[in-house]
């Protein structure tokens, strides 16, 4: 029995190389683990068949291993930059 | 010597090795940093597939077994096995990993039998 059959547990894939110049089985895997470009990340159930997978492209991305996934606009949210201000009050007539 | 008819390596003497035949300590170190990195990636996967019980257990995954046991460590590795790797057609069997294709996206740890 695996630790992952307690908790369902997720890999945070972070693409950190280019897969250009790599031979079509690593394209296919990092597609397949649904990446695309240089810093997408990805969230994959734990499973033997990913981690094979993984093992595959291990020098390309960086795996983390995470209790939930993250939603596109989650990830987006925690990229925004800092806006340099603090709204104290709301202006009623832009509501 | 200056504008389009500048001295350069290449103008002057026509051969230039665009790889030094050692690499920079920089290069070096870059390659650590990604040696450490794959060890950091099947440590996670280790772990995700390991049973629940304590202590250094198989995984009963064969390949993932052998990337966590038997695959070298970035500290456990002596630098001539880090910065060179085997070729069968260079002098004395060792080629400065640098001088490999796609070097920086490949693995060189493990050696031949008997290497």
């Amino acid at each position: 029995m695996s630790s992952a059959a307690a908790k369902q547990m997720y890999y945070k894939i972070l693409q950190k190389r280019s897969v250009i110049g790599m031979p079509p089985t690593v394209r296919r895997n990092i597609e397949i683990l649904g990446l695309k470009k240089r810093f997408d990340i990805s969230y994959q159930k734990v499973s033997p068949s990913t981690a094979h997978r993984l093992a595959k492209v291990k020098e390309l991305v960086e795996i983390e291993l995470v209790d939930e996934p993250k939603t596109k606009e989650q990830l987006k949210e925690e990229r925004r930059p800092n806006p340099g201000f603090v709204l104290v009050k709301a202006n009623p007539n832009t509501q | 010597m200056f504008g389009p008819f500048k001295g350069t390596l290449p103008t002057l003497g026509g051969l230039l090795w665009k790889r030094s035949w050692r690499m920079s300590k920089d290069q070096k170190f870059r390659l650590r940093k990604r040696m450490q990195l794959v060890d950091r990636n099947i440590e996670v996967l280790y772990q995700s597939l390991k049973p629940a019980g304590e202590g250094q257990v198989s995984t009963g995954h064969p390949k993932i077994d052998h990337l966590k046991f038997v695959f070298p460590k970035e500290n456990e590795m002596k630098p001539v096995d880090k910065y060179t790797t085997f070729n069968k057609n260079a002098k004395n069997y060792r080629k400065a990993v640098h001088h490999v294709p796609k070097w920086t996206k490949l693995s060189f740890r493990e050696n031949p039998k008997y290497f």
